[in-house]
């Protein structure tokens, strides 16, 4: 075992990213956005050169 | 259709194409060596008086299976792709066909060197994925400085302000793997605790920041161009991108719970073998969403099903790693054959399944000729049979074995409860053997056959 301050420290912090990356994706998932006919994602879709 | 076998675009078309026909041809190659060798060795678990010859050893042949199949097939696979989808995303011409070229060569020496060395005894001990010498590991280096550089310029040239997602995985992936193999090679923590703590951070970032970005990468360009449609959400993709970059490099320890590495450093890589279940949920989502109402597209497709096995090997061999991370999990999977159906399901069931959608996806296309619809539907069954035969008798057969450990059995007792475990394995790699040659003659149709017009035109269109 190591000293539990530092690993209940390094614990938490990854938790608390996690959390925030987390409810980022779900909201990513449900309202995705990106409608602009400009946006990169609908430029793929053209005749490749 | 040109008597090389590839389209008759322009002169940069056609050179592009030879790239990627020679990548995938090369490629395809080690594919057929490196799992003709893996069949043998799943045969000896079962007869282990099977070719007791000391160049046809477990110990010599096991890492010329793994190496091959990591930095052969698969490397050479994905760059060659990443080349054709830079140049495709990008809207301009790849910064220098030779330089290509030249990374292949060096990659296929490299193959070539280490399979050598590795039959004749000759390896880095056992550093489990990098077995090759230091000197073979930096001719890989090498091909791979060249190809990042190729593609880097590529993109630094490109016709739109925006980076297409793609390239940030490939890029990311080879940038970083760049980086992973220097670390593999320097002198200075290769002996004690310290080259413990080096193999965790080289064995698990080999698959997850080269093969996954560059895998996940190709799915952003061939998705939305096989069903026409855009990537659900780009942003998603980009979050996936930096928390896979941020909380993989240091999962790697979590293959050593319960070791002399610092307790703080495998309880951080537990937490973030956790973390990673929002990459590869937020991947997996934004893939399958993209497909949502396209089945029948995705039935009738040559490629599409590879990429949708491939999405849901990287969900479920994902999430499988990270409970097996937990330490109350490793303490009955730990060292056993568990962990080796689990690198299957991923290397196999994501990668490599990932790999052949790219490749009925953009060969076709590059080259003019379709494979056979036939031929392709019994690659894709034989693979898939064979890959959840041989998952699931070794995640059955792990399972037993740790449990006997557990109960402070004689060892031989494990031996004898895993052993018709061990048959079915090998009859399983036996069935993705086979869809490895039906596979090989796919390339060959691809890249030479004859002009299929119709067909080529039909996967042209597919693809575009």
């Amino acid at each position: 075992m190591g000293p539990p301050l530092g690993g209940a420290i390094v614990t938490i912090a990854a938790v608390l990213v996690t959390i925030g990356v987390a409810v980022a994706a779900a909201r990513m998932i449900i309202a995705p956005g990106e409608a602009n006919p400009a946006h990169p994602k609908y430029r793929v879709l053209r005749r490749d050169r | 259709m040109g008597a090389a076998g590839v389209h008759q675009g322009g002169e940069e078309d056609r050179d592009l194409a030879r790239l990627l026909a020679g990548y995938i041809g090369c490629a395809t190659f080690w594919l057929l060596l490196s799992t003709a060798v893996g069949v043998i060795i799943s045969f000896k678990f079962a007869y282990p008086d099977l070719m007791t010859s000391p160049y046809l050893s477990f110990g010599r042949l096991r890492p010329i299976h793994t190496n091959d199949t990591f930095y052969a097939w698969a490397s050479m696979a994905l760059v060659g792709m990443a080349f054709y989808v830079g140049v495709k995303t990008c809207g301009t011409r790849l910064y220098s066909i030779k330089l290509g070229w030249a990374s292949l060569a060096l990659f296929n020496l490299a193959a070539l060197l280490g399979t050598i060395a590795l039959d004749l005894g000759f390896n880095n001990g056992d550093q489990e994925y990098r077995e090759w010498l230091w000197w073979i590991e930096a001719i890989f280096m090498a091909a791979l400085v060249l190809a990042a550089y190729n593609l880097i310029v590529t993109a630094a040239r490109r016709a739109d302000d925006d980076l297409y997602l793609s390239n940030w995985y490939t890029i990311g992936g080879m940038v970083f793997t760049i980086i992973l193999a220097s670390v593999a090679i320097v002198p200075w923590y290769q002996r004690g605790l310290g080259q413990v703590g080096v193999q965790a951070f080289f064995m698990h970032n080999a698959v997850g920041m080269w093969f996954t970005p560059l895998t996940l990468g190709l799915w952003y360009y061939v998705l939305p161009k096989l069903l026409n449609r855009p990537i659900y959400s780009y942003a998603l993709g980009v979050l996936a991108f930096w928390t896979n970059l941020v909380f993989y490099p240091i999962i790697g320890a979590h293959h050593f719970i319960f070791s002399p590495l610092p307790w703080w450093l495998q309880t951080l890589a537990i937490v973030f073998s956790v973390a990673m279940l929002v990459p590869v949920w937020a991947g997996s989502a934004n893939f399958l969403l993209t497909m949502r109402g396209r089945w029948e597209q995705v039935r009738r497709s040559y490629a599409l099903p590879f990429v949708f096995v491939g999405v849901l090997g990287y969900l479920l061999g994902s999430t499988q790693g990270t409970f097996e991370a937990f330490r109350s999990l490793q303490q009955v999977w730990h060292l056993t054959n568990f962990t080796v159906g689990h690198s299957h399901l991923t290397m196999y069931g994501f990668v490599t399944f990932g790999i052949w959608g790219g490749i009925y996806a953009l060969l076709p296309r590059a080259t003019g000729r379709a494979p056979s619809l036939i031929l392709t539907g019994l690659h894709f069954w034989l693979a898939t049979v064979g890959v959840v035969i041989y998952v699931m008798a070794l995640s059955v057969g792990g399972t037993i074995q740790g449990l006997v450990w557990i109960s402070g059995q004689p060892f031989i007792n494990s031996v004898t409860a895993i052993a018709p475990d061990w048959l079915w394995r090998a009859i399983g790699g036996s069935l993705m053997f086979l869809s490895h040659v039906v596979f090989a003659w796919n390339v060959w149709s691809m890249i030479t056959g004859r002009a299929q017009e119709s067909r080529a035109a039909q996967a042209a269109e597919a693809a575009s």
